[in-house]
């Protein structure tokens, strides 16, 4: 259910930032876009990962990753709203004049514009068609997970590589597409998607993997740069070292990471849906903390910045939430009857 | 006792690893199979059949290669490595190569057996077991060669903290001091992982033997395992902890070696990529060699209820995702260096393409992306004829990766006067020929006396699959 | 002496464990080739203690990995490589993590042969007749001979009732 009151007040946030520093509000808005959009994402894969793979983890959780899904048409829809000062919020043409042709062919509003459109238009459409009551085939799974990686690079190349011009990683796009399966399955467990103790031990373990993924993608693409010290690389790093900044990856690592980790450990608690969803939602913690500090930090900061993700969030999980959990009780409800007649 | 309970047995165990839908495709053992004949079919390849003339003539020419070897590296100590190729701008030649590809033909045994196990794949039981082998056999020929291309290779010992008279310590902010702890930890780790799973198997060999010296070779290697409960219950613990444990290791190592390269300056190597991408190309490259492998097993020993067409068709599958991973990380690698309008990372994808080098890398990106690809259909996962050849080609196009890796970069750094070329000697050649040579008379001893397939856990298989008698 | 009953389906050892457990015996074991699932818990075996073991080896060597890094590199040689700081945790993330794997599969190991009392080479149970296939085919309920409900007569006829393949005894 939508709280009319709540998207109100993040709209008004919004807006107040927008009219402060529209640049600032932007990147704000596409922090909280990222964020939300990360379930989809992460559960798209999950679903066409169980395509190709079976297993009773997806069966279990298919209601839900479907669910989370159906968010992705209408989160897809918002980035028509930046997509409109992509100007303030990349600061283009600067940070390309001593890169011959990137201008031209590449990072340019046209050509930006028609590749989100592909691109999550693709997505969105593979959200929409992905069959919900049951397993996809294994050659659409095989077939869309190979287009789904490519339309999630240039996703994670196109909306957020850029906002630090002239730095590139490239290990960037899979450190944002597995933490988007890693959100995914922290929402998951969050909602105690997994009733089942085996189900639940399943989702526990993945969640395990994708966090142990996510913390060494960080890691190793940290590391690498610090260790070649070349200035344009480790930009990315000296900005985000500034200030309060630090605060949110050591944040994340210790909330998101390190205590999960430990708790989860033991077979026992991953059986457990209740411990489950705790950590669920300190993961989810870590998840919004790191991607905070991915995004929020590039370029010159200021106070807007804190409004326009606050409003962001609030408008955009509102929305998304606002769906997942209307289908979700139509699923259990469904789910339910099926118990009773078998 | 009976048909009955073998059902009972069959239907009490669920298969949560599988799902409704491959109910068509044929088992991963022949259901005929009970515990006894998969029991006498894995160990008496090991203890009644005596070896044909094939296996000795397999063996003379391993060992051949083998001794090549050891002249090679004896040559090598004696004269340096100014016999190999290597000038001084491209300062790794074949023998980093060398290093990078075996270690991750190494890497891969325990990734596909951990993996495997952990996601309870039934198909694992047939193939761990020789992938765990050729893991200990790879990752021990991969750590020879950082040694022997050290120019004093018989000073590789400062790498080892121990107080000396000079009283320095290593420098463990050195990628390669990494290297050494890495391998060193992998060996270990991947001995007591095939030895813990290899005991049980050990005490069949033991209680089947018929000589003396056999009963007291594998009774010692057995420790005296009796297959007891308690036991049972501590084995699983520790052999799932450690395949838990294997997963972020040999990411790990594989990183390792990543970040030999990737902690340098040069153009195409200081790439955040480079990690998990080797991880992935070692992946690729060991899968290729288990099923490489797993071809002529099957064939010599007469595994062909054990290894079956699923197998291959399971493992067609995984090249096909490697080879699309593999496509995937090419051409990041093309767009980061243009995107980043850096004119040297940018002239070495051009210098990759048209320069010295340029055939060698385009039967590269056909061995690793285009070969594969033909999986995408039915057939061709059946025909273990054709998944046997690409496999050898995605072992070349690896080998290949890696040696380009080394070689274009360092043909083509930032002092344009420097450009020097690369081609390999006769004992670059000689001593990678070897090292082959070398590996495969490890394995053709391995398959003579240690079961090649995991017998205790084909037996799990046959109790699931509904066979148990 | 100890009883041992032999079956050829790990369904029907399942099935005698729990008859046996239910009339009384508490000092029981199997024998089984492979790693029957369900067995420990129908033995009631408590569940074994070896990860915890594990995971403090494990927390010791990563702490040994690092303060050893720390001591050699910042304290007792410290050298400046590349204006990189002396106590560079980056650096030293991938051999503190080695180190830990290493201390759990090494003191793992160690405590697995610690529990399970190998390498035993010897021991009364081999002496059995046809335990020989323990290791193959066949799965052996053991009554140990110092259960406080162990009767050589009573327990071999009850081991009888339970319709085995045979019923074996150890000569000590």
């Amino acid at each position: 259910m939508i709280r009319p009151l709540t998207l109100a007040a993040g709209l008004a946030l919004l807006v107040l930032a927008a009219f402060l520093d529209l640049s600032l509000a932007l990147r704000g808005l596409l922090f909280a876009w990222a964020f939300c959009l990360g379930p989809a994402l992460g559960a798209l894969a999950l679903l066409l990962t169980h395509g190709l793979t079976g297993g009773r983890w997806g069966d279990a959780l298919r209601p839900t990753f479907a669910a989370f899904t159906a968010t992705l048409p209408w989160l897809a829809l918002v980035a028509v709203v930046p997509a409109f000062f992509l100007g303030s919020l990349y600061g283009w043409p600067h940070g390309l004049e001593e890169r011959p042709g990137v201008g031209t062919y590449w990072l340019n509003e046209p050509l930006f514009l028609a590749r989100a459109a592909l691109s999550l238009g693709f997505l969105a459409a593979l959200a929409l068609f992905l069959p919900a009551g049951r397993r996809a085939g294994v050659g659409v799974s095989a077939v869309g997970l190979v287009l789904y990686v490519v339309a999630v690079t240039v996703v994670a190349l196109d909306w957020l590589m850029p906002l630090d011009p002239k730095w590139v990683s490239t290990t960037y796009p899979a450190l944002v597409a597995v933490q988007t399966i890693l959100e995914a399955l922290a929402l998951a467990a969050l909602f105690r998607a997994a009733t089942e103790p085996a189900v639940a031990e399943d989702l526990g373990g993945l969640l395990l993997a994708a966090l142990l993924a996510v913390v060494y993608l960080a890691f190793m693409q940290y590391l690498v740069m610090w260790y070649s010290n070349l200035p344009e690389k480790v930009a990315w790093y000296a900005a985000r070292e500034a200030g309060f900044w630090p605060v949110l990856p050591v944040l994340a690592f210790l909330a998101g990471g390190l205590v999960p980790f430990l708790v989860l450990l033991p077979r026992a608690s991953r059986r457990d849906p209740g411990t489950l969803a705790v950590m669920g939602g300190l993961v989810l913690l870590g998840v919004l903390l790191h991607l905070a500090w991915m995004v929020l930090p590039a370029g010159p900061g200021g106070w807007v910045l804190l409004p326009a993700a606050g409003g962001g969030l609030l408008v955009l999980g509102g929305l998304a939430l606002a769906l997942p959990t209307g289908h979700r009780q139509r699923e259990a409800k469904r789910g339910a009857h099926g118990a009773h007649d078998a | 006792m009976s048909a009955a309970a073998a059902s009972s047995d069959a239907s009490s165990s669920g298969s949560p690893g599988d799902s409704g839908t491959e109910g068509h495709l044929p088992p991963f053992v022949d259901r005929r199979d009970g515990y006894a004949s998969v029991t006498k079919e894995v160990s008496d390849a090991v203890l009644e059949r005596r070896p044909g003339r094939l296996w000795w003539l397999l063996l003379a020419f391993g060992g051949a290669l083998t001794l090549l070897m050891l002249v090679s590296i004896a040559w090598l100590f004696y004269a340096g490595v100014g016999i190999w190729g290597v000038n001084t701008e491209v300062v790794w030649g074949f023998a980093i190569a060398n290093y990078v590809w075996w270690i991750g033909i190494g890497n891969a045994g325990t990734l596909i057996s951990s993996l495997l196990l952990l996601t309870r794949q039934k198909w694992r039981s047939s193939i761990n077991r020789f992938a765990e082998a050729m893991t200990l056999f790879a990752a021990a020929i991969a750590g020879v060669f950082p040694i022997i291309h050290l120019g004093r290779p018989y000073l590789f010992y400062w790498l080892i903290p121990y107080p000396d008279v000079m009283e320095a310590w290593p420098q463990f902010k050195s990628p390669l001091v990494w290297d050494l702890w890495a391998i060193l930890s992998y060996l270990i780790f991947s001995l007591l992982f095939w030895y813990t799973g290899a005991i049980p198997d050990f005490a069949t060999l033991r209680d089947r033997a018929k000589g003396r010296i056999a009963q007291l070779a594998y009774g010692s290697l057995a420790l005296g395992w009796r297959g007891s409960a308690h036991h049972w219950a501590r084995y699983e613990r520790y052999y799932w902890a450690m395949a838990a444990m294997g997963v972020p290791l040999v990411v790990s190592v594989h990183s390792v070696v990543g970040l030999d390269f990737a902690a340098s300056l040069m153009p195409g190597w200081a790439e955040t990529v480079f990690p998990p991408y080797f991880v992935v190309g070692a992946m690729f490259s060991g899968f290729a060699m288990v099923v490489t492998l797993a071809v002529p097993i099957r064939h010599a020993l007469g595994l062909h209820d054990l290894i079956t067409p699923r197998h291959f068709e399971a493992m067609a599958k995984i090249m096909v995702l490697g080879a699309t991973v593999m496509g995937w990380s090419y051409l990041i690698e093309w767009f980061a260096a243009w995107y980043s309008g850096d004119i040297y990372e940018r002239g070495l994808v051009v210098y990759e393409f048209v320069g010295d080098y340029w055939p060698l890398y385009w039967i590269m990106l056909f061995c690793n992306v285009l070969a594969s690809q033909v999986f995408w259909f039915r057939p061709a996962r059946y025909s273990i004829a054709l998944i046997f050849v690409v496999s050898i080609l995605v072992n070349l196009g690896m080998w290949l990766e890696r040696l380009l890796i080394v070689i274009n970069t360092l043909s083509h750094g930032f002092l344009p006067a420097n450009w020097q070329t690369y081609a390999p000697t006769f004992w670059d050649v000689a001593l990678l020929l070897g090292t082959l040579g070398f590996f495969f008379t490890l394995f053709l001893l391995l398959a003579r006396f240690v079961p090649v397939v995991s017998m205790h856990e084909m037996r799990e298989l046959v109790r699931e699959e509904g066979a148990g008698r | 002496m100890t009883l041992l009953a032999e079956f050829a389906a790990a369904d029907d050892l399942l099935d005698a464990i729990k008859r046996a457990r239910g009339a009384g015996y508490s000092r029981l074991d199997a024998l089984a080739p492979f790693a029957v699932s369900g067995l420990a818990e129908a033995l009631g075996i408590r569940p074994s203690r070896l990860r915890v073991v594990m995971f403090a080896c494990g927390a010791i060597g990563a702490a040994a990995g690092f303060f050893l890094q720390v001591w050699m590199n910042a304290i007792d040689y410290p050298l400046n490589t590349g204006g990189r700081p002396l106590v560079a945790w980056q650096a030293f993330m991938l051999v503190t993590f080695e180190f830990a794997v290493l201390g759990a599969a090494v003191g793992g190991f160690v405590a697995l042969l610690w529990r399970t009392g190998l390498p035993r080479l010897h021991d009364p149970l081999f002496a059995v007749s046809g335990i020989e296939r323990a290791s193959q085919d066949r799965f052996f309920l053991v009554v140990d001979g110092g259960d406080p409900k162990f009767e050589p007569e009573g327990t071999r006829a009850f081991l009888e009732a339970l319709r085995p393949i045979a019923v074996r005894e150890t000569s000590t």
